[in-house]
């Protein structure tokens, strides 16, 4: 996959654009690390990567100009753009944020129905926070009797480890890999399998940026994009890359594994029919819908504007890169391995 | 009583006090100080400031070491500090959130005696000094006489055989000093106490005490015991008297002597000098 | 009579002001003055802020104007009062917690020359730590209870009581302790009556800085892990963007922790009243 993919335009001098994450240098993100490592660079782009606190805050950010553009998770850049937040999605890149309840391998929670009267701890400032009185209805689940406990990330992870709660919400791919990272393997059942389709990661910007400075939004949607599909086909050598990018990812052996798995992990959201059919960067108009309804629902005063679709996702930039079956195949090869966490 | 008798109540003999003792920076500041005292007399102690007049009355009390030499009160080692002996200092230290009659009876307090005993006799003496309509205030709405002469009250209080006095009244204005001066010996004539009274003013010395020592700066030894020849009780007047001056202007002269001699240097011992033919 | 009366001039006493026109000039001007001031720039600063939020169109997520606060505040407020109760119960059981503590280590440093030598220095260091880094080791040791975030709360209000208290008992005047020692006092009489009693200033300094200092402890602690509290709700509230009741929550929040400081600080010039402002 060379960089001569996609046309560029010609640039003379480096421009400096500040990218934030959704969240820390880990396995989902080792594409953005790869595009500025090889994609931005050509564009004639230095793209200057900050760590996120979560999407919530990647969107404010964004949306304040602190950040040009960044990682925000779809749900929660659906409530944003609801909230009055002037961001709009240039590409979905991944089709499953992995939001979801995880226990221990060991614990006797096997089905959603087994939390009823449980300890379950959460990260409120978390994306997946605000969506799981729609996953309690839809699996038949009475929230009320659900003991909650507020964490802060920091401790998300230990707490149920150390067993002082039942199960914790997360995104499953951040926090599977970082117990895996430590010996601990878990169980996760996914919003997804309840039939909660919630994209993952987009790329996102504030509409305005889009009106002035489209061009500026096609080469960092292109580079993303092309990364991307870089990734996916050269993990060893993504996660090279991702390395020399991140210094503290190589200090010790469990960072490394951490980040293998968790890119283990993020392909399975990838491979999936929307990007089989569609092309990177797709995103689906259904899903973005049926997520509004669920803000609406559960995050909205009642009588509140819905935001109009047009507002939230575009897909000007998308689809330009579509990998064969082949490609596909090799990938699904290789992250049968890591099946087991998701559900 | 022991053998030693009314003569020599207090007994100082060959007192020194040294700090830091052997080192270089080794100060004397008592040097081989002997004198006695009998019950009843009242002593003013007259030298310069700062020539050690209040270790010596420190030792006295019990409240510093002796580093040569030895004190006895009463015929008993004077070591650490007796419920028969009361200190009175510059200071008065009053307790900021007592009233004036609590700080009285502060000592009775202390010394978990009866307080209920010791409540009318408190009253009286804050009468006697004219404190009666301020027993209930605070010292900060007391002037700065009127907080000396609660220290006073709170010093006999509890009946001290033995009263030491460091310049109680060196910091108060010279007007009150004199009414202070003249309440002391009415007091002091009530209760008969023995007195040791350390001052650097040498008309409130010849005023007040019936025998003066004169101490020379540090290291402070004695160089005049001068006896006052002036019956009692003394009015304020006699500080008038032609005799009264010439008793001052000789002891200031002493007291000059022993200033321009630099450090180290004694003036000669001048013991039991009687005053000038009245 | 009257004739007399009349001629004898008369003292003005009192200016005629118009009837019915209150004194708006003057000394009642000026007493209002300490609370009409901040309050009109607290008014002119919302008004400031409401225009700007509009004239700006800030997105109500990321600034919301005054109005809508007030308004949310006014929906929420049953809900804030609920969360107000642990979080205050919290609060003053890290406050109680760190005051005894703070002054009983303080006690032990005062009168362990070697434990002083030990500890002091070490306490010194600690407050430079930025303990906030600390709070997710509490919730490691001790769980996601309510005794994490006390215990967390106490380790960071501790420090500020341990050092003034230290001060504070460090500093008794010299001539009180020298007059308790004149009365034989024991240890633990001149620490109960003189040295306890000088250092309660100091120590109600330490406490106020303690009682803003649990409140904050307790608060982060709640942002780390908790099931109820303001904290708890402010999280809350951001999961859903609701910025205005983050708002509301943080002035329910400042009203508590003014209210909590302003009873220590009501207790400190009750005690500093009855020891006469000194």
């Amino acid at each position: 996959m060379s960089a001569a993919l996609l046309p560029m335009p010609a640039v003379a001098e480096p421009r400096n654009v500040k990218f934030t994450l959704a969240w820390l240098a880990q396995g989902n993100f080792v594409y953005v690390f790869v595009a500025r490592a090889k994609t931005m660079k050509p564009r004639g782009i230095d793209l200057e990567i900050a760590r996120g606190f979560g999407s919530m805050a990647s969107a404010q950010g964004i949306a304040t100009g602190q950040f040009e553009f960044g990682i925000v998770a779809a749900p929660p850049l659906i409530l944003s753009v609801a909230k009055d937040l002037p961001l709009i999605a240039l590409a979905t890149c991944d089709y499953d944020s992995t939001m979801g309840v995880g226990a221990l391998d060991d614990s006797p929670i096997l089905k959603p129905q087994d939390l009823a009267g449980k300890k379950v701890a959460s990260v409120p400032t978390s994306g997946e926070f605000p969506f799981f009185p729609a996953y309690a209805e839809k699996v038949g689940l009475d929230a009320k009797s659900i003991e909650f406990v507020h964490v802060d990330n920091k401790v998300l992870e230990r707490v149920l480890m150390e067993k002082q709660v039942d199960a914790i919400t997360s995104f499953a791919l951040g926090s599977a890999s970082t117990m895996l990272s430590k010996g601990v393997s878990s169980r996760w059942m996914l919003y997804s399998a309840a039939g909660i389709r919630n994209h993952g990661q987009t790329v996102a910007t504030q509409r305005k940026t889009l009106e002035t400075d489209p061009w500026l939004c096609e080469a960092i949607s292109d580079g993303l994009l092309e990364a991307l599909a870089y990734t996916l086909s050269n993990p060893q050598d993504s996660l090279e890359l991702f390395r020399k990018e991140v210094p503290e990812m190589a200090l010790n052996p469990s960072s490394k594994e951490f980040a293998r798995i968790g890119l283990g992990m993020w392909q399975h959201g990838i491979d999936r029919p929307e990007a089989h059919q569609h092309g990177l960067g797709w995103s689906d108009p259904a899903a973005f819908t049926e997520t509004t309804d669920l803000v609406m629902r559960y995050l909205m005063e009642p009588g509140a504007k819905r935001p109009d679709p047009e507002a939230i996702f575009t897909n000007r930039f998308a689809s330009k890169i579509k990998l064969g079956a082949p490609e596909w195949a090799d990938i699904r090869a290789r992250v049968s391995e890591f099946d087991k966490y998701l559900s | 009583m022991p053998v030693v008798g009314r003569e020599r109540y207090v007994e100082v003999a060959e007192v020194s006090k040294v700090y830091r003792a052997g080192t270089a920076e080794a100060i004397e500041a008592v040097s081989s100080v002997s004198f006695t005292v009998p019950r009843g007399q009242f002593v003013a102690v007259l030298g310069p400031s700062g020539c050690g007049k209040s270790t010596l009355l420190m030792m006295l009390g019990g409240l510093e070491s002796v580093t040569a030499g030895h004190i006895a009160v009463g015929g008993e080692p004077m070591t650490v500090p007796r419920t028969s002996i009361g200190i009175m200092f510059q200071d008065p230290t009053l307790l900021p959130w007592k009233s004036a009659l609590d700080n009285v009876l502060f000592p009775i307090r202390v010394l978990k005696r009866p307080l209920n005993t010791y409540r009318d006799g408190a009253r009286e003496l804050l009468e006697r000094v004219g404190l009666d309509g301020f027993m209930h205030k605070k010292p900060h709405e007391l002037s700065g006489g009127m907080r000396q002469r609660v220290a006073i009250c709170r010093t006999l209080v509890y009946d001290p055989e033995l009263l030491l006095m460091d310049e109680p009244f060196s910091a108060l204005d010279a007007i009150t000093r004199d009414e202070m001066n003249e309440l002391l010996l009415d007091l002091w004539q009530q209760y008969t106490k023995t007195a040791l009274f350390v001052t650097h003013s040498i008309r409130e010395a010849v005023f007040l005490a019936d025998r003066v020592l004169v101490m020379t700066r540090r290291p402070a030894t004695i160089v005049e015991d001068l006896t006052i020849p002036f019956a009692r009780p003394r009015p304020m007047a006699i500080g008038e008297s032609r005799e009264f001056n010439a008793i001052c202007g000789h002891l200031r002269e002493r007291v000059g002597e022993s200033r321009s001699r630099a450090n180290g240097h004694r003036a000669e011992p001048n013991r039991a000098r009687p005053g000038p033919a009245a | 009579m009257t004739a007399e009366y009349s001629a004898v001039p008369r003292i003005a006493i009192a200016p005629a002001r118009p009837a019915g026109k209150p004194a708006l000039t003057g000394p009642r001007l000026s007493q209002a003055r300490p609370v009409i001031l901040p309050l009109m720039t607290a008014a002119v600063v919302l008004l400031v802020w409401q225009i700007v939020v509009a004239v700006l169109r800030i997105p109500a997520v990321i600034l919301p104007p005054p109005a809508e606060i007030g308004y949310e505040l006014w929906r929420v407020l049953p809900v804030l009062l609920h969360h107000a109760v642990p979080t205050t119960l919290d609060s003053l059981m890290a406050f109680f917690s760190a005051s005894a503590l703070g002054v009983g280590v303080a006690i032990v440093i005062t009168y362990s020359p070697f434990l002083r030598d030990m500890l002091y220095p070490n306490l010194v260091l600690f407050q430079l730590i930025p303990k906030v880094a600390l709070a997710p080791l509490f919730v490691v040791w001790l769980g996601i209870g309510s005794q994490s975030r006390v215990a967390f709360a106490t380790f960071v209000s501790f420090f500020p009581v341990v050092i003034s208290a230290a001060v504070g008992f460090a500093n008794v005047e010299c001539s009180a302790l020298r007059l308790c020692r004149s009365l034989t006092a024991s240890e633990w009489q001149c620490f109960t009556i003189v040295r306890f009693p000088f250092a309660l200033p100091a120590i109600f300094s330490g406490m106020k800085i303690a009682m803003t200092m649990a409140v904050i402890g307790v608060i982060i602690g709640e942002f780390i892990s908790a099931q109820a509290g303001l904290g708890f709700y402010i999280l809350y509230a951001s999961s859903r963007m609701e910025t205005a009741v983050i708002f509301a929550a943080l002035f329910v929040l400042c009203v508590i922790g003014v209210a909590l400081f302003g009873a220590v600080a009501l207790a400190e010039e009750l005690v500093r009243r009855s020891y006469g402002r000194r």
